[in-house]
């Protein structure tokens, strides 16, 4: 074996020690995960009061929903089948009696187009946004965009009404039916997307400004590099220096697509949760808790992984 | 008095007439219902016009802010209090079991939020008190806090004066209230006026919602009421959003001003050799 291929055979050690450490740690913060979500619901008045109504019940409908809705036994068998089913990718049923996994993959189909309109919007604005600052010197126009930035910091409830307002009042009397809906989802994944947005770009232009004055960033001026050609050199690096936000940012789109999805009336799953909060659908409320915390915790060990 | 302290002095003075208004209902009743004067625009008797139940909007807005703002500084306060136990805990003795534990949990805690797991359970206890959702949040917003002062006691710890002390025998309490304490005092003070401006919104949300106990009376709920009259009655609609705005924004540097403590590297904490003598010797 020469040394480039015994250097090749440590580095693929290296990696999959490291991937297979990132998977475990993953898998029992996931356990930890579902025992939180369980517990938080377990702890809470029974789900089939919500159903049968709190006063006047009778014990035998009491027991009968019970044993539909899987509730009935003690709270460790519960558990463990809870966990088993989830395995499995039954997610239990909701109180009008369908099956949680078939409604959830059905709203996120809804939710699809907003979510990519999202995706796009995080991706492609805030960051090339934020290396336009990787310049010694900052004009006023991009101190003034810096500060209007702080304004996407407003709740998001309060972002999704202002722009539901600006669609109702401004956008939808002037503009053709058939631009409407394109309309409504963009707004929708903009009032979704504008705290997390706002914490990208401002993590990203504070970044590109400390890195420009680096020392090796000089080197390349000495070299004749073009300001694009050293953004596009730097953009690797301050891309690695933002990885920490990545859990937070994926977490204030969810929570920024509950309120989305409410005001400009799109039945995805944001919309779902909020209809099962209000219906207190126990089985939905915690699958919905537990596969955003799930995204979340991926993201953010994701960073972490080689 | 140099342009920011009067700046500062300017402000203080207006907030605290605003705030005294908001906060002495004595001054402002809430107000009642005029069934004479439904959707009235804005007048000299009723400055942000009244709403569609013929309630003035100026003092449904002082009321509900007045609410908002009280259980944001409960929650931030019971939040504040709570991370630093646990990330003081943590801090004291790192590598231990309790600080894995809290590790764990921190991660969990941060991977849900505050908001999601709290308005599960507002809704499906919808008896709780304003105090008691204060607790529930503050429960699920702990881990933030906890990692900073965690992070800060460790790095407190590592100075040399803190081991000499720790060598000749001070325990671990005094320690704490001479050296930990001030330096974790410091680092919470930006983390007081961004935990209520976060809780005013978090409560704000919850309101908007409709879930929570009294919710009718909250500014989410109100500001969603006001959507729907938004084409007729705009002037709702917008001192409700003004008044949102204004505890949002204006009441964070007044809570900040009302909680300056002297940082621990200023004068007023001595010098580091100064802490030293004062270790060893008390």
């Amino acid at each position: 074996m020469n040394e480039a291929t015994a250097t090749s055979v440590r580095w693929a050690d290296k990696i999959g020690r490291r991937i297979v450490r990132y998977v475990l740690v993953l898998i029992v913060s996931l356990w930890f995960l579902h025992a939180f979500t369980f517990l938080l619901f377990f702890l809470l008045p029974s789900p089939e009061f919500g159903f049968a109504g709190w006063a006047g019940i009778d014990p035998s409908i009491l027991e009968a929903t019970r044993q539909r809705l899987g509730l009935s036994g003690p709270w460790y068998h519960r558990y463990f089948l809870h966990l088993g089913h989830l395995f499995h990718g039954n997610l239990g049923q909701t109180l009008t009696g369908y099956p949680v996994s078939q409604i959830l993959e059905s709203r996120l189909r809804a939710s699809t187009p907003q979510w990519i309109v999202s995706l796009f919007m995080l991706i492609f604005v805030p960051v090339p946004l934020g290396m336009w600052y990787c310049h010694r010197k900052i004009n006023g126009v991009q101190r003034f965009l810096y500060r209007l930035a702080h304004f996407g910091f407003i709740p998001q409830f309060l972002a999704a009404i202002v722009c539901d307002s600006l669609f109702i009042m401004a956008v939808a009397p002037f503009v053709p039916d058939s631009f409407t809906n394109g309309i409504r989802v963009g707004l929708a994944a903009f009032s979704g997307v504008l705290l997390p947005g706002a914490i990208l770009f401002i993590a990203t232009a504070a970044t590109a400004m400390e890195i420009i004055r680096q020392p090796y960033v000089r080197s390349y001026e000495a070299l004749g590099m073009s300001p694009s050609r050293i953004r596009l050199r730097l953009l690797w690096n301050v891309v690695r220096a933002l990885r920490p936000l990545l859990g937070q940012i994926v977490l204030a789109t969810v929570t920024g697509t509950i309120f989305a999805e409410l005001l400009f009336g799109i039945p995805g799953v944001g919309h779902l949760f909020i209809e099962s909060v209000r219906q207190q659908d126990f089985a939905l409320m915690q699958s919905y808790l537990f596969f955003s915390g799930a995204l979340v915790l991926a993201v953010s060990f994701a960073q972490r992984a080689p | 008095m140099n342009h920011r302290s009067k700046t500062q002095t300017v402000l203080m003075v207006l907030l605290g007439g605003i705030v005294s208004l908001a906060l002495l209902p004595a001054v402002i009743p809430p107000g009642d219902p005029d069934l004479l004067s439904l959707s009235q625009p804005p007048s000299l008797k009723h400055p942000m016009g009244t709403s569609p139940a013929g309630i003035d909007v100026f003092r449904l807005s002082l009321e509900a802010g007045r609410r908002a703002g009280l259980e944001a500084v409960l929650a931030a306060a019971l939040t504040l209090f709570l991370g630093a136990i646990i990330g003081g805990t943590a801090g004291i003795k790192p590598r231990s079991w309790f600080d894995y534990l809290q590790s764990v949990c921190a991660r969990v805690l941060e991977a849900t939020g505050p908001l999601l797991p709290t308005i599960c359970i507002a809704a499906v206890a919808p008896r709780l008190e304003p105090a008691s959702l204060g607790v529930v949040v503050s429960l699920f917003a702990w881990p933030p806090v906890a990692t900073v002062v965690r992070g800060e006691i460790i790095h407190e710890g590592e100075r040399l004066y803190v081991e000499a002390a720790r060598s000749i025998g001070v325990s671990p309490f005094r320690l704490f209230v001479a050296c930990y304490f001030p330096a974790m005092l410091a680092r919470l003070r930006p983390w007081c006026f961004g935990l209520f401006s976060a809780y005013v919104a978090l409560f704000g949300a919850l309101g908007f919602l409709g879930v929570g106990n009294g919710v009718e009376r909250t500014l989410g709920f109100l500001l969603f009421d006001s959507l729907g009259h938004l084409r007729g009655e705009p002037w709702y609609f917008i001192g409700l959003l003004v008044a949102f705005l204004v505890l949002l924004g204006v009441a964070a540097p007044f809570v900040r001003s009302l909680l300056s403590v002297p940082s621990f590297d200023s004068p007023d904490f001595g010098s580091s050799g100064e802490r030293v003598k004062r270790v060893l010797t008390e």
